[in-house]
Formats: C-alpha cells, sequence, structure tokens
C-alpha cells in the first residue's frame, strides 16, 4: 500500500507478487503447527514451543518466509521489499521512507520474537503434549463450523501421539512456497541490472495513450474503458516509462530509482538490528524471566496502556463492530426502513386515505346529502302526494332540478360575462 | 438509420407464440391438469426454440443495427405502425424474458401455488411472455406502450390470486403504481410526438427529431417518461410497491418480476428516454444518478432491516437497480453498457435467489430469517446454491453481478461531457460503499439461514423419519435452476460475450451525445 | 319575423326525399308499428315473437346503412340541410341499430322472465332507438329538440318499466322530471338563439355570430343554455345527478341501453351543436366543457370509489367516462384540433358501447344466479364461473383503458388530441384525465378483486346459466372490444374519418 501510494507502482506490484509466496508459506506454516502439533490453537505462549525438533521441515520453510518477509538478502522479500523503501524515498516522501524502515525494523522484530515462542525454547501447553480444558470446547466450535471435514479422527489421532511433523499433503506446499519466496525475488532483481528486470516489462502499466489535442479532459469515459480486456482499441503502446509522444496518458508518468547498495545496506542493517534486538528481548523475557522485563506492562501505566491497545488491536474491530456495524445494522437501517414503511409508503397510504376520505365527503355531502335531508322533510312533503309518487316527490327531485337550474345559471352568468 | 429486413417474421413468431399456447389452453379441460403443463411447457420450449434461431440467424458483427425489422401499418389514424426489431441492446434481454418463461414453467410444473388452477396460472405466465418479448422489440412508442401494459394484469392476477396473506393489498399498489407512472408516461409520449411534428411514433425517427427540440421542452417530457419508467425500475422514492409485491407474489410472480419486469423501466431510458431527448438527458442526469445511490443505500440499509428473507431480496433489487440506474445516469457508453449488462445479472441472479426463497418457503413454510438456520446442513445442494447466489449477488468477482455492479461504479468516475464530475465521484464512493453494505446484507443472510444448527422446531426428532419433509433440490428444480447456476458462472468469466453485443448497440443509441 | 315564415310558407313545394337516405328510418318506423300491431293479435305465450321481431327490424335497418356506407358518393342533405346522411351520421346510425339490437339480446329472456308488457316494451325500445337515429342527422335546433324528445319520452317510460318495483318507478319518474327540467333550459336557449339568428339551421346559427360582428350576450346565454340540456343527457356533473337513481332502478338492459346509446345520442347532438352551429363561439364552449369535462371524470371516478352496489357503481364509472369523452371538446374549437376531437369522441363512444353494454351483460348473467346487485355478491366468480370472470376482466380493463384492450385507443385518441391543441389548458386537462385513468382502476379493481381472489359468498358453486341471446350479446361485445383494442384501425376506418369531418364543412 505505501508503494502504491508514493507512486511506486512497480515495486508494489512486485512485493504482492513476492509478498503471496512467502506470506501463504508462513501461514501454511502456522496451519501446519496448528494442525498437528498444538491441537488447533494458535496461541504461542500457551501452546508452543520448542517445535524445530519435531517439525523440521515446518521450521525451516518458516525460517526461510520469515527472512523473505523481513526483506533479509538475497530472498525475494528483499529485492521487493527493498525497492519499495528506496523508491519511496526517491519520489520525495522521505517522511514515509523514514516510516517504511521503521516498519522494516518493526516486522523483524516481531517475526523474531514469534519465531522464537513457536520453535525455540521448552515446549508448552498442547505442544507438550498437555489436554487443557479450552482445547474441547475450542475443538467443538471448530468441528460445527466445518461441515465437510472428519476431524473426530484428527481428534483421537493426535490425542495419541502429540507434537508430530505433519503429512507429505502440507509439507509438500510448504516446500514449494518456501523455494518461491527465497527465489521469486530474482525475477526483478534490480541489483543485478536490467536484465533482470523481467516483472517491470510485464506490469508496467499499460495504459492506453489517449489522442487528444486538449489534454486533461475527463468526462471521457473510454478513458477508462481499457480495462475490459479484448475490447476494440486496446493496443500495445504503454506509456509506462515513456512519456508518449502526443497525446495524454493516463497513467502518471514512472520514475524509478536506480538501485543502490548503500541504502540496501542500510535497511538490512535496521532490519538485522531488528532481529537481533528482538531475539534478546525474547531470551530474556521467556527463557530466562529477566525481572526486568517480565511483568513490566503490569507495572507501568504507560505501557500497560501500550499493551491494552496493541492487544485489542488498536480497537479498530471493536469500532467497527460495536460503533459501525451495530449503527448501519441496527438504528440506520431500521431508521430507514421505518422511512420506508411510514414516510413513503405514508404518504401513499395518506393519498389513498384523503381520497377514500373526500370520496365519501362527497358522496355524502354533495350526493346523498340531498337524500338524508329529504328524509327527513319527507313527511311533510310527501303530504298530500300519491303514494307511488312518495319516493320521488321526497324533494330530492327538487334539489336535484335546483342544482340542475343553478349549475344552469352559473355557468351561463360567467361565461356571459367572459365573452362580453 | 441502416436496418437489415430479412428473416423479420422471426420476431413475430417468437413474441405471439406464447398467445397460441394460450389459445391451446382455452381449449383444454380445466381438469386435465397434464395435459396443460404438455401444453404450456411445449409452448415455451418452442418460444425458446424461436429465441435460439434467432440468436444463431443474429448478426453479431452488426450488432448496433436493428435488424430483422418489419413494418406494417398498424392505427394510421395516429400514425403508429406495427414497427419491430432487434438489436445488441434488445437482444439479450429478448432472449433472457423467454428464456426465464421457460424456466418458470418447468418450476410450475411441480409448483403450482396455492389455490392452484393450472389453466389459469400458465395462461397469465404466457401473457406475459408476450408482454415481455413485445416491449423488448418494439420500435413504436405506441406499440411499446402496449405490451408494456400487458403485462400489467398478468402480473396483478398473478400477485393477486396465488400470493401469500398481503396479496390483495400488494397487487393493487403493484398495480395502481404503474398505471400512474404509465399514464403520465402516455402523455409525455403523446407531447413528444407533437411536438417532433406529428409525424410519426417510430422511436428511430423520434431520434433523429427528438434532439432539436428547445431544452425546457424536451426536460418536461423526459419528466414524464422519467416517472413512468422511474416507476417501473423502481427508483427510489418510488420503489415502495416493490418489497410489497415481491414478497406476496408466488414465487414464479417473484422471480419474471426480478429477471424481467423491472427491466422494462431501464430498457425504457435506454431505448427511448435518453437517445430521444438527449439535453434533457443531460439536465436530468446528476438527479438520476443522485437517486440512484440513495437507492443503493437505502435499499441496503432496507435489507438490513429485514427479517424475511424474501422482502430482503426484493429490496436488494432496489439497491441492484441503483447500481444500473448510476451506470445508465452516467451517459457514457461504458456506463451504459454496464448498465445493460448489470440488467441482465441482476435478473438471472436475482431470479435465483427468488426461486431459492421460494424452495425454501415451500419447505420450511416460513422466511422468517430467525427461524431459519442450518439449511446447509439439512439441503447442502439448496444450501450451497443459495450461496452460490448470494455471492454472485454481491459482486464476487468471476460471476456475473461484478460484471454490471463494478463498471457501473468506475464509469461514475469520468461521466459524459458536459456533466458534473465532482457529484458523479462523490455518487462513485457512495456506491462503493453500498458494495460494502450489499455484501454484508448478503453474508449475514447466507450465514443466518446456511449456517449453523437447524433451529429445534424444524430440526425433526432423530434422522431417520423426518427426512422426507426436507428432501434436497428436486429434479424439477434441477432442470429449472442449472441453466441459471451456469449463465451466471459463464457470464462472470466471460462477461465478453455481452459486452460485445451490447457495446455497438450502446453505441449507436449515444450517438446523439457524440455531437 | 312572422311575415317571413309566411312568405316561406307560401312558397312551399314538396321537398325532395332521397328514400334511400331515409330508409333506416322508415324501416324501423314500419318496423316498431308491426310490433305494436302484432302485440295485439299474439297471446302471452307467444309474445317472446316480438322480440325477434324487434331484433329482425334493428338488423333490416343496418342493411340500408351499410349500403349508405359502401355508396361513395356525396352528402346526402335534404330539407335545405336539415337533414343531413354523411359518413359521420351513417357511423353514428350503425352504431345505434347494433348498440339496440344487443340490448334487444339482453332483454330477450330479461323481459320474458320478469311477466312485463312485452308488446310495449319493444315497441318504446325501437321508438327511443328511432328517435336516436334521427339525432345523428339532425341538423337543425327543431329536428334535434324532436329527435332527442323522441329518444327520452321512451326512455322515460323504459325506466318505470318494472311498475311494481317503487325503485324502478322512482327512476322512472326522477328521470322524467329531470329530464323535463333539462329540456325546458334547453328549449329556452334555442329561443334565444332563434331570436339572436332568426333560423334555426344550425349553419345559420353560425353564420348569424360573424355577421352580427361577434358574439353577443344573446349568442352566450343561448349556447350555454343549449349545452346545459346535452349536458344532462350526457349526465355530465353537475348535471348528473338523476344517472344513479335511476340506473339502479331502472331494469338492467335499460339502464345499459340509458348509460350507453342515450348517452352516445347526447354526444351526438353536442357534437353537431359545437362544431356545425357555434364554432366561432368556441370561447364560450371551450371553458365550459373544460370545466364539465374535468369535474365529471374527476366527480365521477371518486363517488364510484365508495359504492357497493355494482350497478350503482356502473352508474358512476358510466359519468366518469362521460368526462373522458367530453376532454377533447374542450379544445375542439381551435380549427387544428376539431377533426381530431371528432374523431375521439366517436372513437371512444364505439369502443364504450361495446365495452360498457358487454359488462352489462355479464352483470345481468351474473344476477341471474346471484339475486343480488350487491358486489361482494361476485365473491369468488372465477372459480364457478371462468368464462364470465375472464369477459368481465376484459369489460373492466377496456374501461379502465389498459391495452390492448378496446378502451385505451378511446382514452388515447382523446389525449391525443387534447395535446395536440399544444395549449396549457390541453396538458392540464391530459393531467386530469391520466390521473383520473389511474383513480378508475380502483374500483374496476375491486370487482375484478372480488371475483378472482375472494371466496364464494355463500359457497353455493353452482354453473351460471346462461341463455343463448345472452351468449351472443357477450360474444359481439367481447370481439368488439378486442378487436377494436388490438386492430384500432378498423374502428377508425370503416367510415373515413376525413369525410366525417368533411360533412361538418370543417
Amino acid at each position: 500500500m505505501l508503494g502504491l501510494g508514493a507512486g511506486a507502482w512497480l515495486p508494489a506490484v512486485f512485493h504482492i507478487f513476492t509478498h503471496a509466496f512467502f506470506k501463504a508459506c508462513l501461514f501454511l506454516g502456522a496451519g501446519s503447527i496448528s494442525h498437528s502439533a498444538s491441537h488447533h490453537s494458535f496461541d504461542m505462549k500457551k501452546d508452543m514451543g520448542g517445535l524445530r525438533k519435531v517439525m523440521p521441515i515446518t521450521f525451516t520453510t518458516w525460517i526461510i518466509s520469515t527472512l523473505a518477509l523481513c526483506g533479509v538478502f538475497p530472498f525475494s522479500g528483499f529485492f521487493s521489499k527493498d525497492e519499495i523503501i528506496d523508491n519511496v524515498g526517491n519520489n520525495g516522501y522521505q517522511m514515509f521512507m523514514i516510516i517504511g524502515l521503521i516498519g522494516a525494523f518493526m516486522t523483524a522484530a516481531y517475526m523474531t520474537r514469534a519465531t522464537y515462542l513457536t520453535f525455540f525454547g521448552e515446549p508448552r501447553g498442547a505442544s507438550a503434549g498437555e489436554h487443557h480444558d479450552e482445547h474441547a470446547t475450542a475443538h467443538d466450535s471448530h468441528d460445527s463450523h466445518d461441515s465437510h471435514d472428519a476431524h473426530d479422527d484428527h481428534a483421537s489421532d493426535h490425542a495419541d501421539h502429540g507434537p508430530h511433523e505433519s503429512g507429505w499433503r502440507i509439507t509438500l506446499p510448504l516446500v514449494l512456497l518456501a523455494v518461491l519466496a527465497l527465489s521469486s525475488g530474482l525475477l526483478n532483481a534490480t541489483p543485478f541490472g536490467e536484465k533482470w528486470e523481467r516483472i517491470k516489462t510485464w506490469v508496467e502499466p499499460s495504459a492506453e495513450v489517449v489522442m487528444e489535442t486538449a489534454p486533461g479532459g475527463p468526462g471521457h469515459s473510454n478513458v477508462l474503458s481499457v480495462p475490459a480486456a479484448g475490447e476494440e482499441g486496446h493496443h500495445d503502446s504503454p506509456c509506462g516509462s515513456e512519456t508518449p509522444e502526443e497525446g495524454v496518458c493516463y497513467a502518471p508518468q514512472l520514475v524509478h530509482a536506480k538501485f543502490k547498495w548503500s541504502k540496501a545496506m542500510l535497511s538490512l542493517g535496521i532490519v538485522f538490528l531488528g532481529i537481533a534486538l528482538s531475539w534478546m528481548v525474547s531470551t530474556m523475557l521467556y527463557s530466562r524471566k529477566d525481572k526486568r522485563f517480565v511483568g513490566l506492562t503490569e507495572r507501568n501505566g504507560v505501557l500497560r496502556a501500550g499493551y491494552n491497545l496493541l492487544i485489542n488491536k488498536y480497537y479498530l474491530d471493536a469500532f467497527y463492530e460495536k460503533v459501525i456495524v451495530k449503527a448501519i445494522a441496527g438504528p440506520i437501517a431500521a431508521a430507514a426502513y421505518w422511512f420506508n414503511q411510514n414516510v413513503l409508503d405514508g404518504i401513499l397510504h395518506a393519498v389513498a386515505a384523503v381520497s377514500r376520505v373526500f370520496s365519501g365527503w362527497v358522496y355524502r355531502n354533495i350526493d346523498q346529502r340531498v337524500v338524508d335531508g329529504t328524509v327527513n322533510n319527507s313527511g311533510k312533503a310527501t303530504k298530500g302526494a300519491g303514494g307511488v309518487l312518495a319516493p320521488v316527490q321526497s324533494g330530492k327531485v327538487s334539489q336535484y332540478g335546483a342544482l340542475l337550474f343553478s349549475a344552469a345559471a352559473v355557468a351561463a352568468l360567467v361565461l356571459v360575462i367572459i365573452n362580453s | 438509420m441502416e436496418m437489415l429486413r430479412d428473416h423479420n417474421w422471426m420476431l413475430s413468431v417468437g413474441t405471439f407464440l406464447p398467445l397460441l399456447g394460450v389459445l391451446l389452453l382455452l381449449v383444454v379441460p380445466k381438469a386435465n391438469e397434464q395435459l396443460i403443463k404438455k401444453v404450456a411447457l411445449l409452448t415455451s420450449i418452442a418460444t425458446v426454440a424461436v429465441g435460439v434461431w434467432t440468436l444463431f440467424r443474429f448478426d453479431f458483427g452488426n450488432a448496433g443495427t436493428m435488424q430483422f425489422v418489419d413494418e406494417k401499418t398498424w392505427i394510421p389514424l395516429i400514425k403508429s405502425s406495427y414497427y419491430i426489431g432487434l438489436d445488441g441492446i434488445s437482444l439479450p434481454l429478448y432472449f433472457l424474458s423467454m428464456v426465464i418463461t421457460l424456466l418458470v414453467v418447468i418450476y410450475s410444473l411441480d409448483h403450482i401455488p396455492s389455490p392452484g388452477n393450472p389453466k389459469a396460472f400458465f395462461s397469465l405466465m404466457l401473457v406475459l411472455q408476450t408482454g415481455m418479448a413485445g416491449t423488448f422489440i418494439a420500435q413504436d412508442l405506441i406499440l411499446f406502450f402496449v405490451f408494456f401494459e400487458l403485462v400489467l394484469l398478468p402480473m396483478y392476477f398473478m400477485i393477486g390470486v396465488w400470493g401469500g396473506e398481503n396479496r390483495q393489498y400488494a397487487s393493487l399498489k403493484f398495480f395502481l403504481y404503474t398505471m400512474f407512472g404509465s399514464a403520465l408516461m402516455l402523455v409525455a409520449f403523446l407531447a413528444l410526438f407533437f411536438k417532433t411534428g406529428a409525424e410519426s411514433f417510430a422511436i428511430p425517427y423520434l431520434v433523429e427529431n427528438g434532439g432539436a427540440l428547445a431544452k425546457n421542452v424536451q426536460v418536461w417530457i423526459f419528466a414524464g417518461m422519467f416517472i413512468g419508467f422511474a416507476v417501473k425500475v423502481p427508483m427510489f422514492p418510488f420503489h415502495t410497491w416493490l418489497p410489497d409485491a415481491h414478497t406476496q407474489a408466488p414465487t414464479q410472480g417473484s422471480v419474471i418480476l426480478a429477471a424481467i419486469l423491472l427491466k422494462l423501466g431501464t430498457y425504457g431510458f435506454v431505448r427511448i428516454a435518453i437517445p430521444v431527448l438527449p439535453e434533457a438527458a443531460k439536465a436530468w442526469a446528476p438527479y438520476i444518478g443522485a437517486l440512484a445511490v440513495i437507492g443503493i443505500i437505502y435499499g441496503a440499509l432496507g435489507c438490513l432491516a429485514q427479517t424475511d428473507m424474501k422482502r430482503l431480496i426484493a429490496f436488494s433489487s432496489v439497491a441492484h437497480m441503483g447500481f444500473v440506474m448510476l451506470g445508465i445516469s452516467t451517459l457514457t457508453s461504458f456506463g451504459m453498457t454496464a448498465a445493460m449488462f448489470g440488467m441482465v445479472a441482476h435478473g438471472l441472479i436475482t431470479g435465483m435467489l427468488f426461486f431459492v426463497a421460494g424452495s425454501v418457503k415451500e419447505r420450511y413454510h416460513t422466511l422468517e430469517i430467525a427461524r431459519l438456520g442450518g439449511i446447509l446442513k439439512q439441503m447442502p445442494h439448496l444450501g450451497w446454491i443459495l450461496g452460490f447466489s448470494c455471492m454472485a449477488s454481491l459482486g464476487l468477482p468471476g460471476l456475473a453481478g461484478f460484471w454490471g455492479e463494478f463498471p457501473a461504479i468506475l464509469s461514475a468516475y469520468s461521466p459524459a461531457a458536459g456533466l458534473n464530475e465532482t457529484a458523479f465521484r462523490v455518487y462513485m464512493v457512495i456506491a462503493a460503499l453500498g458494495t460494502v453494505l450489499a455484501a454484508a446484507y448478503l453474508l449475514w443472510l447466507f450465514q443466518r439461514v446456511a449456517f449453523g444448527e437447524p433451529k429445534p422446531e424444524f430440526a425433526g426428532d432423530g434422522h431417520g423419519h423426518d427426512d422426507h419433509a426436507f428432501h434436497d433440490v428436486n429434479k424439477f428444480e434441477w432442470f429449472a435452476w442449472t441453466p441459471l447456476l451456469i449463465a451466471i458462472l459463464v457470464f462472470g468469466v466471460v462477461p465478453n460475450l455481452m459486452f460485445k453485443v451490447l457495446d455497438p448497440a450502446v453505441q449507436v443509441v449515444l450517438t446523439g451525445f457524440k455531437g | 319575423m312572422i311575415h317571413s315564415v309566411f312568405a316561406a310558407a307560401t312558397e312551399w313545394v314538396s321537398p325532395q326525399i332521397d328514400y334511400h337516405a331515409l330508409a333506416p328510418e322508415i324501416i324501423l318506423a314500419a318496423g316498431l308499428c308491426i310490433v305494436l300491431l302484432a302485440d295485439l293479435f299474439l297471446d302471452e305465450s307467444r309474445k317472446w315473437i316480438l322480440s325477434s321481431l324487434a331484433g329482425f327490424t334493428l338488423l333490416g335497418a343496418m342493411l340500408p346503412v351499410l349500403t349508405l356506407g359502401l355508396d361513395e358518393s356525396s352528402v346526402r342533405s335534404m330539407f335545405d340541410g336539415r337533414y343531413v346522411i354523411d359518413e359521420f351520421s351513417i357511423v353514428m346510425k350503425a352504431m345505434f341499430l347494433i348498440a339496440g339490437y344487443v340490448v334487444v339480446l339482453l332483454s330477450t329472456k330479461h323481459v320474458e322472465e320478469d311477466e312485463y308488457w312485452q308488446g310495449e316494451y319493444w315497441f318504446l325500445l325501437l321508438s327511443s332507438i328511432l328517435g336516436m337515429v334521427m339525432m345523428t342527422s339532425s341538423r337543425d335546433l327543431i329536428s334535434i329538440f324532436v329527435a332527442l324528445e323522441f329518444l327520452s319520452i321512451p326512455a322515460y317510460m323504459l325506466a318505470a318499466w318494472r311498475k311494481r318495483d317503487i325503485k324502478s318507478n322512482e327512476a322512472g319518474m326522477k328521470y322524467f322530471l329531470l329530464g323535463v327540467f333539462a329540456s325546458a333550459v334547453m328549449l329556452y336557449g334555442m329561443s334565444l338563439l332563434f331570436g339572436a339568428a332568426n333560423s334555426t339551421l344550425l349553419v345559420d346559427l353560425g353564420k348569424s355570430i360573424t355577421a352580427t360582428g361577434g358574439l353577443s350576450a344573446l349568442h352566450a346565454l343561448g349556447i350555454v343554455l343549449v349545452i346545459v340540456g346535452f349536458a344532462f343527457k350526457v349526465s355530465a356533473v353537475p348535471f348528473h345527478s338523476w344517472a344513479p337513481d335511476t340506473y339502479e332502478g331502472a331494469p338492467s338492459p335499460i339502464t345499459a341501453f340509458l348509460s350507453v346509446a342515450s348517452k352516445a345520442a347526447g354526444f351526438v347532438a353536442l357534437l353537431t351543436l359545437l362544431l356545425v352551429a357555434f364554432p366561432q363561439a368556441s370561447g364560450v364552449w371551450q371553458p365550459f366543457m373544460w370545466v364539465l369535462s374535468a369535474l365529471t371524470m374527476t366527480v365521477g371516478n371518486v363517488i364510484a370509489l365508495r359504492q357497493t352496489n355494482i350497478v350503482r357503481m356502473m352508474a358512476y364509472s358510466s359519468i366518469s367516462q362521460g368526462g373522458f369523452v367530453l376532454m377533447p371538446l374542450a379544445v375542439a374549437g381551435m380549427t387544428e384540433v376539431s377533426a381530431s376531437a371528432l374523431r375521439s369522441v366517436v372513437v371512444y363512444m364505439l369502443v364504450y358501447a361495446a365495452t360498457n353494454l358487454g359488462m352489462f351483460a355479464v352483470i345481468i348473467a351474473v344476477s341471474r344466479k346471484t339475486r343480488s346487485g350487491e358486489i361482494s355478491s361476485w365473491g369468488g366468480l372465477f372459480s364457478y364461473a371462468p368464462g364470465l370472470a375472464v369477459l368481465a376482466t376484459i369489460f373492466l380493463a377496456s374501461l379502465a383503458g389498459i391495452p390492448p384492450l378496446g378502451g385505451w385507443i378511446g382514452k388515447f385518441t382523446a389525449f391525443q388530441s387534447l395535446l395536440s391543441s399544444g395549449t396549457g389548458w390541453g396538458y392540464a386537462l391530459a393531467l386530469i384525465g391520466a390521473v383520473n385513468s389511474v383513480i378508475a382502476f380502483g374500483y374496476y379493481g375491486t370487482i375484478m378483486r372480488e371475483m378472482w381472489m375472494k371466496p364464494v359468498p355463500d359457497g353455493d358453486n353452482t354453473r351460471v346459466g346462461i341463455p343463448g341471446s345472452l351468449s351472443l350479446a357477450l360474444a359481439m361485445t367481447v370481439v368488439a372490444t378486442l378487436v377494436l383494442g388490438v386492430l384500432p384501425g378498423v374502428a377508425t376506418h370503416f367510415g373515413d374519418i376525413a369525410r366525417i369531418t368533411g360533412a361538418f364543412g370543417g
């Protein structure tokens, strides 16, 4: 992300590429451990330790990927990560380069700690063959989420055997990925010269050169219609590194940093510093139980706050979950739906109701009031009238007639006035 | 305008063949249900066969040109003619309507909703098919209007007779809403007719002459059409008929409604309103875009608030049609092609979701999300089909839904010249947020109904004798669903199959904007 | 003035009579005499012959109408242009005769079973139709008035036909009294017009307006009062009050007759008056028609929403349909619109006649079983009489103006002619009409819902027996409704509309 943001497109893409291998390898390694050694636990402090002896393949591949992740020469991460940091600096983001370096330092540090906890030291918890209570519940919930896996067999398996190396179905991909993690960097090994920059020719943005006399006319969608590959007009004139002769290129101009061993050494140094420091602290903390470090977070308020912040992932998840998701799924959605049911439909229903009421009113007062009035007055009106004519002579007709004559009179009056 | 007039009998046959089926059905005695089903099935198969033949004869190299054009005098008095034709925009929808009808007929062989009476049910469905297909081929406004309205009554009865508890309210609401829209639309058509010299209702003629109208005239005429089409789409705030109609309609009705009927509105925009009135379209586009993104967010929020599975799917249509309308409102070929793709994709996917919802309802007799659960365990096939459709609906790349949604959002980045770029970029961002919400409500739905254990009331006591109550997808359902599932996948992987048909035609539609 | 009348009298020569042109009227007159006479010599058990006689009379009168229609020669004018046979009148004559024939079909069983006086019934029905046929050709105030009374007076009696039924009596009486009021008003208006123009010939009335250098108050008053008379006939609001009561009380076939034929006769008279006599006075009647039309369709619709009796609902529906027919007349004074307005009124009336008669045929058929006029008694019709339910749905949808059924082409031409005026008033009325056509579905939909979606109220699922004559009426009307909707060209083609307008001298 840093690479993309700072305009170092090529290294960024390259890093995503190499990253895929070593990160996948790390995840797979972690999976392998949890599967075969720690009873589906991922808790490094509780259930791991000393696994390098029982799981040699997993250990080796883990180490290779870790080094690649940290960007140690000559693993793939070195080529890609270093390039990003270089380019970031080169593109004028000095501040970010420093942050990048700090990041690299931290990466080295946490990976070292993880490695130490997992593979070195003494076996703890499940990896030591213990069966603690949480395991049972964890296992249950796991099982119910995964309907297609026959986990019962496994449960009985490692209940008997304790930690062991995983089967070939797990180790084979591990090894393959590790090899790739080791070697994929060479695909764009800038330090070795232009010839090695193969990725570059593949992934340089190949945006279309748009022929346009007046540049900067967004609003022409065909600029962006390139991604649908195979469409017409997709031609092979990338404006990547070179400026096009005429026309405008909508992909930013790319300038790549020249590789410098000095900078590479700097970052390598930082990485090694991170590894060394972390190793030291880890051994002191976890193996020798140095008094100065153990329980430091409990004793020091500032550190404790930091620790809590970290352990809760900066509270971002909580924020997302408790505030944003709850709000959207709860009150906001409910409010929108309420709006839908009560306001929009309400308007509709109100229109319907009003027209019903209106029609009722018209019917009662204009059309039928005559009738009602009639019924009340019918006694007087029918006096002396023949029985057959009673309902007719009830006054209804006279009112109808009055309506007829008066409407005619009004119409005549108005229209005569208008027209003369 | 250049046109291809050979094989011009084909569209008429394809459109009116279902009516022949209706006539046959009328003479079959009501009691002979097997024969009724056979007649309906054969009619729809024959219709699809004509459709396939149309596909073969269609000149894909000339997708932007009207093909199979036929023009006969019809009502000389009002200068309207029987004028039909098919181009790249119409073709996918025309064919889709035939296929959907066939699939719905297949599904109905085994699922006639209460209170039965297959004779009437199939007759209405076939009449509906004629109306839908006719709307997509009509090249004359009056003919378009007649077909557009022809679908109203059958759908009204389908909802009102075979629908859920609240069917009468829903059917009347559907009807009055649509009728209100189409009444104004008709007034707009007439105004257009007179303002262009009272010469002809033919769409190509109007496209040539509509652009010359004064801008304020165009804007008013567009307003009338807008209401007519927007109700049908439906766009916020004219959408409130949709959740009710969808929820109350029988499964078949919901599928047809979602897959085809909603498209009549968007198709109207693309075919008529925008090419005929380019100036007005430009003036209206920002507002349409705004309503579209409001629809996206609003529909998604509506979904999150639902407790009923079918109602949730119904609300998701509001959101999805929002994407379609956003694509259209950019007035660019890119956006409009995306919108057309989105229409077809939405038809396939939401149709599929409604099928699944119908089958869930049939088995559990409820669609209350809180009462459902563990479908994957009880009926893994049904569960996975639901999952597949949810993924497709939320726009997972590799499935058809993605190609309607993503390019539509992207197109808002650079709307047509003359439109407010900032506004559309804001729309783009909001629409992109909408996809997140879409993922949220669909996955949430899937998680709640498919994962976990079945609720105790449906779990059955012991797995022995209760199993038959929850039989998995049966053969009729497989027959009806497989084509949809395959289509969702194929168009997801090879979207160009459709893009290459749509794009030339959309370019033609947008000619008015080039100059 | 008196002198001139005498002078004319002394120069009296027997006018040229075109017997071919008058043949329909002559056949009708002869037929009604035969019916009246035959009634004297037939005993009760053979009275049914009378209905056949009446039917054959009407069909017989159709023959000369057809030959006149096929005759391409110019307009036949008699009595100094007071009686004119042109395309317009031929089309309308055909409509009245066919509508009359359908009413005969509707009445046959009804009258037989109700033990009423059959001979007089047929006689009066034929008389009324004769009046209508005459109305189409009348181009003179006097002949219009005679025709109007000729068609109205038998109708008053027919409305009160079920003389032991108090409602029927009420219906006839109200119709009569209010009809007489309206006639009085109209006659007063006619006398004013005669005073202003010194002639009763319609064409002369128009000339007198231009001759006197414009519209005088006398003209305006006369025109308004004459229009009021016909507004009553077409039951335009606020002159509609008789219609619901009369429709409800009259025998159903007569209700059908009144709501279709009698109303159409009113429109025929209105058209000839407005377009032949007063095209120059459009300033008077255009606004009047605008208000009448808007009021009529709105009030009719809105009240119809509240009705629970089907005949009453159809009465209000018929009122609001009248409003739609009136729509184009609100702009018909403009020379470029008048042709299309005339056309639209004619087309609308044709379609409306077919559809409304069909709907009444269904009502008559259904009430044979249910013996009730309440809409709720129609519940579940679809389950025991699907054929009738489908027919009723077609008619109702046509009345609501849903394509591709007949009604839509009527509404469409009305809208078209309104909008062709291009005036703000035209657009405003079109919008009111558009909204009203939506409201109308509210009550037409109620009946549909009742038939399709409700259970049978009393659980009685016996089939509805439909007599042959009723079936024929249903078949005729449904075919007409469908054909007019799908191929409206037929409706507008068999009388060349251009020549109809030509007949009115532009």
